[in-house]
């Protein structure tokens, strides 16, 4: 009987541990009297999503970016935590952030709806080749206002190791063109780099689109940007050209070329339109590790190529 | 349901002293003697039960964590405490100092173990004929013949290996593998006969056992000649006071640590008290016997040499072959799992088997079979290749051993902090002692090595003058192997 009782004792002593660890492993965080929005940053997907995310779907699926919604004059409790990497959390418009949110730790934050409208949040860690498009949207919805729009895609999502873009006859393009989708220079630049991403607080308002690049090259005749393109796909050295250069206004093509290649390879802060506003989330970064010489060439080459000559 | 009742003893035979011209034939201190109440603590039946149940507890808690935790490894209690503390402490300590007691207190076969008793502490008597002296549930078939061997758990170890840095990485598949031992080992004692999965296809028991036979302790009986003259054979057979051995080991003779679970029932098995645990010297034996343990120690001594290119070499390419589920390149990862079963299976055994015959024409010994002294000589890269990891693990756990602190205090990685450790921030312990641990260690290592490959050269090839010109050879190749490991220890 004695002997009975033990083994009664011991496995009701492993049916209680394993259930209460089960239990008690899966903690109900306080929300201090608010509505609690939990955001998960996702590198590999570029996003912060309100999608559980844990060990056991992380690796096998993609997670949808989270759009934020709230009525004015609410206060809600943001809870962001990391399901990776180091990311970051910012609201210019509304005056949240910037925050570092490491793996393993929850950073609270409370996001007041100051006032009705769509604002941007971004990521302001460089956490992986889809950080640049780490952005989402909060809508804070009037007074009486019900949601019922979809927010429009403030970034597209990303496409790093996605589809290979449709080919042109310029080999150098094709590559500019990879590239452009997949270091995330459209999420800020716009497709094809055609512009129009708001940048809160910069003093041009939008990210500046890149289309155009054959004006800001000097560049004024179609002939000038194919004969251009033509010596950068041969990988001609276009500041040592053993013939004559090939039009007129060459020289000053070859130092707007130059100045060009180092705003791609060094960066540049975005300048604030008000000085003593928060600083713009969006700046260009610095390349030059991460691209070589011919890789900026090849940018610059599929920019080329979009400007719109028949308009 | 019957209770184990204790059985009425026969009287205990002359001690062994008095019927033996010596005294003990065992080499080591009685430590059941020299210990007082050790003996009555390894007897207690209910303590493997107090030891599993203490890490299945742990082990409940990385599961959860590794299912529902952040599927970041580093703050994850899954990765940091199972991949770093937990092998630190089985390589470093447990079994250099304690051979497989990991083994006593492994949660993972419990439950089968458990169901196949019908009982957690207790033991469940038979009625029948002495072969069934305890009961238990299930087929209880015998493990196929040709499989009665470690080739499964030296292919095991070697796949779980050539996806480590899935597996030390990302939590769910550390969970997937260690809840699917459990299933397995569930399903298998089903079928088969007492602890079929640990003794056959556990990987982690492959290199244990081999690595056990250098350990300080070991259980072994007082008097052979007793146990010849004793006809019950409780510890093989079971009794009322407990089961047979689940490992299939007959302790009366038994010489080698290798397959010895450390269960203790033939302790308590035992009606005279004739088996103990001894502490004897490091690396006290040195028979391998079979291709199946040499080739265990070759895959132990090769992957720690692959684990230090990629773990602590400076190609970063190599790094992302291996971690291709990350970076993509799975052309690379074919490569790197070929390149890394091609030097455990083909390079590192032809290696040995040239150095061997080498040596076996040095030492004038066509008597003595190729195969004899390729298989005795592998006991080379035994103390060798346990030094090799643990000089490996040093950093893991001198530079992540700080993620144990915040693992602790937050084992999912989800912002709690039980402990108030959480917020302690990585950093490196004493960085730059590692490679001045790890140097050492390997010269220790490359000492044993050498001098037990002596050993086994003079049990092969008979006097010096044969035996060392035979061992010159392996000599070679175990220096150069060690001057490797130096090259990325503390190169």
């Amino acid at each position: 009987m004695r002997a009975l009782l033990h083994e009664l004792f011991a496995a009701t002593l492993v049916t209680v541990s394993l259930v209460g660890i089960s239990a008690a492993m899966q903690p109900e965080p306080a929300t201090r009297g608010m509505r609690v929005v939990s955001l998960t940053g996702v590198k590999k997907d570029g996003v912060f999503t309100d999608e559980k995310v844990d060990g056991t779907n992380y690796w096998r699926r993609s997670f949808r970016r989270a759009t934020v919604v709230l009525d004015e004059g609410e206060t809600i409790l943001l809870r962001l935590q990391s399901a990776d990497v180091t990311h970051g959390f910012y609201v210019p418009e509304l005056g949240v952030g910037p925050v570092l949110i490491e793996p393993g730790k929850v950073v609270e934050l409370e996001l007041q709806g100051k006032r009705a409208g769509l604002f941007t949040y971004y990521c302001t860690a460089v956490c992986g080749h889809c950080h640049y498009y780490m952005q989402g949207t909060i809508r804070v919805l009037g007074r009486g206002r019900k949601d019922t729009e979809t927010a429009a895609a403030v970034a597209p999502g990303c496409r790093h190791g996605g589809e290979r873009p449709a080919s042109t006859p310029r080999a150098v393009v094709d590559h500019g063109q990879l590239l452009f989708a997949s270091m995330g220079c459209e999420s800020c630049h716009g497709p094809r780099g055609s512009g129009g991403v708001r940048n809160y607080n910069y003093v041009k308002d939008v990210v500046p689109q890149n289309n155009l690049l054959a004006e800001r090259l000097q560049l004024f005749e179609p002939d000038d940007a194919e004969t251009v393109l033509a010596l950068i796909d041969k990988g001609a050295d276009l500041a040592a050209l053993e013939t004559t250069p090939p039009f007129k206004t060459y020289s000053r093509f070859l130092a707007q070329y130059k100045a060009v290649q180092d705003l791609i390879k060094n960066g540049n802060r975005a300048g604030k339109k008000d000085p003593a506003g928060p600083a713009p989330p969006l700046s260009m970064p610095a390349w030059r590790e991460q691209l070589t010489d011919r890789d900026i060439e090849s940018l610059i080459a599929f920019l080329l190529a979009q400007f719109p000559w028949d308009e | 349901m019957q209770v184990a009742s204790t059985p009425k003893r026969p009287p205990a035979p002359a001690p062994a002293a008095a019927r033996s011209k010596h005294p003990s034939d065992r080499a080591g201190v009685d430590l059941c003697a020299a210990i007082p109440g050790l003996r009555a603590v390894l007897k207690w039946r209910p303590l493997q039960f107090w030891l599993m149940w203490a890490n299945l507890v742990c082990f409940a808690v990385f599961i959860n964590a590794g299912l529902f935790g952040s599927p970041v490894g580093s703050h994850n209690i899954m990765i940091v405490f199972v991949w770093i503390l937990w092998w630190f402490l089985l390589i470093a300590l447990l079994v250099p100092f304690l051979s497989r007691f990991w083994c006593t207190m492994c949660p993972l076969p419990a439950f089968g173990e458990w169901l196949q008793r019908l009982r957690l502490i207790g033991v469940w008597p038979g009625s029948g004929p002495a072969k069934h002296r305890t009961r238990s549930l299930g087929l209880s078939r015998a493990w196929p013949r040709a499989l009665q061997n470690i080739w499964l758990q030296n292919g095991g170890f070697l796949g779980l290996a050539v996806c480590s840095a899935l597996l030390v990485t990302r939590p769910i598949v550390s969970t997937v593998v260690l809840g699917g031992m459990i299933v397995l080992a569930l399903g298998l004692a089903l079928v088969y006969r007492q602890r079929a999965f640990c003794m056959y296809l556990c990987p982690v028991s492959g290199f244990l056992g081999l690595y056990s036979m250098t350990s300080t302790v070991a259980v072994r009986v007082k008097d052979r000649a007793l146990c010849r003259g004793h006809k019950e054979k409780e510890c093989l057979l079971g009794c009322a006071a407990g089961y047979g051995c689940p490992w299939f080991q007959y302790v009366g003779s038994m010489e080698r640590n290798n397959y010895c679970g450390m269960c203790f029932e033939c302790f308590k098995t035992c009606p005279h008290d004739n088996v103990t645990l001894y502490l004897r010297p490091f690396c006290s034996e040195t028979g391998i016997k079979g291709v199946d343990e040499a080739f265990k120690a070759f895959i132990m001594v090769a992957l720690a040499l692959v684990y230090s290119v990629t773990l602590l070499g400076p190609w970063g390419v190599v790094k992302d072959w291996a971690n291709a589920s990350e970076s993509g390149h799975w052309g690379g990862f074919a490569l790197y799992a070929l390149a890394v079963v091609g030097l455990c299976l083909v390079l590192f055994p032809a290696l040995h088997l040239g150095a061997v015959a080498l040596g076996r024409r040095l030492g004038g010994g066509p008597a003595v079979r190729l195969k004899a002294a390729f298989v005795g000589f592998a006991y080379t890269w035994v103390p060798l290749g346990l030094l090799a990891w643990i000089a490996f693990s040093v950093p893991l756990l001198m530079v992540n051993g700080a993620y144990i602190l915040s693992a602790l205090s937050d084992p999912m990685g989800r912002g709690a902090d039980f402990f108030g450790t959480a917020t302690v921030a990585w950093h490196p312990i004493l960085p730059e002692w590692v490679p001045l641990l790890q140097a050492p260690l390997l010269l220790v290592g490359l000492f044993y090595a050498l001098s037990k490959s002596l050993q086994v050269s003079r049990q092969l090839f008979g006097p010096p003058a044969r035996a060392v010109p035979a061992v010159l050879p392996v000599w070679g190749l175990a220096t150069a192997v060690t001057a490797v490991f130096m090259f990325f220890f503390a190169g």
